[in-house]
């Protein structure tokens, strides 16, 4: 009896020991992603005709695009690769025909000077690969709270809304893309574009994760009220944001790895803020009362060379 | 002398004086070292006999709960729990901290391989390595797992890997491999293996420097494992070779 009642204690704690080692929870996600082949259907179509002189761009141009399996182009992201200048602001359109996208890219940003600069060469030269109408909005933050990445996706959203952009791109500065099949468009539903980012080993941390890079048509942030203004220092706004979309019935779709491949510019690791866990206990009641219609109108706009520079005070 | 240890609490243990005794008590009724520090004290030599109670106490009572009583615990053991741990924690540090202490582990563990009998006649190495297994294993599961950058086969995998002894080189490789490129900016082999590429600011958090030596460590065990295979092999080799030799001269 007592032999008995000792192997089922072992018993019970190896299975204790397996399940803590292999929970679900504690590892990497595998998850559902939208074909190539049906990629196409799923975008969201936004023409804006500036030149009444060219024609639309092929849709087939797009469609191969997208389908064309090919070896991630991964291009020495450091060397410049020619690209045509933008007019001030950073807007581009293609001048042979005019595009069936026009996306605003926005960039949260504060003190990383030499990564900004690469970034845009590289962007403006992807970009145009991809032949979109697009205008790159750097977001920066020039108070000395700490940095509050979710109140400047919100300033560059109003901004872009104002330009009449119906599709927003939410884009961390360290990050680029590899894959050129990446449409940079909006889809019908949001899109989570960076799922295999290789410092993450080209895996998704979790199913949850909307940070990094992010499409958004320009009507579907509105309806959320944007993202929340009180996370300050690193993390959780991205969480919270999930959960605004979720509360819509807007959870983000995905495309396969082999096309979301980015790769991540290496800079000091972030310690995460203390308070980022209390902050998102409490995100649904705070949805309409905190957002896009709160930032306020302490910014001032820019226009350089390469970029619409949107200075937050 | 048969016990019935059946109403024992788990701190409870008969001592080698056969009297029942009490881990609270460890420090109470040390008359060996009373007199040893009184001979001491009054510049008198300390009798080999009394040195030797001295240790025999010391080893009685170090033990560690158990059901049924305390049990012993071999002091070679707690050596090897100091050392492999302590040899990693001083190495998250920096990165001359990692060499040295890699360095200084190297050479202890030498030391007391060549010139230290009492130690190297027990199991001491046989402790060691098991403690280093389970290091490397606690770490690598709740340190480097957490980061949430590994899929669960992969996990599964080293887990397998790292149960079977006979894949132990590959294991501590792999768990290695695994641990640069959750926190290292990673590249991908032809395409195929994703190997670490920068591991530059591993030492600015706690969490990144622990994995990072463990993972050296690990790097470090399998190569020493390496070398050994061979040099096991090349042995055998030559063993085999020396009797064909003999065998000839015989006939």
């Amino acid at each position: 009896m007592k032999y008995a009642a000792k192997g089922i204690l072992n018993v019970i704690i190896v299975c204790v020991f397996v399940i803590v080692i292999f929970h679900p929870d504690r590892h990497a996600k595998y998850y559902t992603f939208i074909e190539n082949t049906g990629t196409f259907d799923e975008i969201f179509m936004n023409p804006v005709q500036n030149n009444k002189l060219v024609s639309t761009c092929p849709k087939s141009f797009y469609k191969q695009l997208i389908e064309t399996k090919r070896e991630v182009d991964l291009y020495n992201v450091y060397d410049i690769e020619p690209f045509t200048s933008p007019v001030l602001g950073g807007e581009y359109s293609p001048s042979d025909c005019y595009p069936i996208f026009s996306v605003a890219i926005i960039v949260p940003y504060r003190n990383r000077e030499t990564q900004l600069t690469i970034f845009l060469k590289y962007m403006h030269y992807f970009l145009q690969k991809q032949k979109l109408r697009y205008r790159i909005f750097v977001v920066e933050q020039s108070n000395v709270l700490p940095f509050n990445r979710a109140q400047m996706l919100n300033v560059g959203a109003l901004e872009a809304m104002k330009m009449n952009y119906s599709c927003l791109i939410l884009h961390d500065v360290d990050l680029f893309p590899l894959n050129l099949q990446n449409i940079y468009a909006c889809f019908k539903k949001p899109r989570h574009m960076s799922s295999s980012i290789d410092t993450f080993r080209y895996n998704l941390p979790y199913l949850g994760l909307c940070g990094g890079v992010l499409s958004i048509q320009a009507s579907q942030f509105k309806k959320i009220n944007g993202m929340s203004n009180i996370f300050y220092g690193w993390g959780g706004e991205d969480d919270d944001f999930f959960k605004r979309l979720q509360k819509y019935d807007l959870i983000p779709c995905r495309l396969s790895p082999e096309v979301s491949v980015y790769t991540m510019m290496s800079h000091k690791k972030e310690v995460a803020s203390a308070d980022r866990l209390m902050n998102l206990k409490y995100t649904i009641e705070r949805q309409e009362a905190d957002g896009l219609n709160t930032v306020g109108n302490n910014y001032k706009v820019h226009l350089k060379a390469l970029y619409t520079l949107v200075v937050v005070f | 002398m048969v016990f019935v240890n059946n109403n024992l609490c788990c701190c409870e243990y008969f001592d080698i004086n056969q009297q029942r005794n009490h881990l609270l008590a460890c420090c109470c009724n040390c008359e060996d070292l009373d007199e040893s520090v009184d001979k001491l004290l009054m510049g008198q030599t300390v009798s080999p006999n009394l040195r030797q109670n001295f240790l025999q106490t010391l080893e009685d009572r170090l033990r560690i709960p158990w059901y049924g009583g305390a049990r012993k615990v071999r002091p070679q053991l707690l050596l090897a729990v100091i050392i492999i741990p302590g040899c990693l924690l001083i190495a998250t540090l920096n990165i001359y901290w990692t060499c040295i202490s890699f360095i200084f582990t190297s050479f202890l563990l030498c030391y007391i391989h060549y010139y230290c009998e009492s130690l190297s006649g027990t199991n001491f190495f046989v402790d060691c390595t098991i403690v280093i297994q389970i290091t490397i294993f606690i770490i690598f599961e709740f340190n480097v797992v957490p980061f949430l950058e590994l899929l669960i086969h992969e996990n599964h995998n080293q887990t397998l890997y790292f149960l079977s002894m006979l894949f132990a080189i590959f294991a501590f490789t792999y768990s290695a491999n695994l641990t640069l490129t959750t926190i290292c900016h990673p590249f991908q082999l032809y395409k195929t293996i994703l190997l670490p590429d920068d591991c530059s600011d591993v030492y600015q958090q706690f969490e990144y420097a622990l994995s990072f030596v463990n993972a050296i460590f690990s790097l470090y065990v399998s190569i020493v494992l390496l070398v050994k295979l061979v040099y096991e092999v090349v042995r055998v080799q030559l063993n085999k070779r020396r009797e064909r030799y003999a065998i000839i001269n015989v006939t």
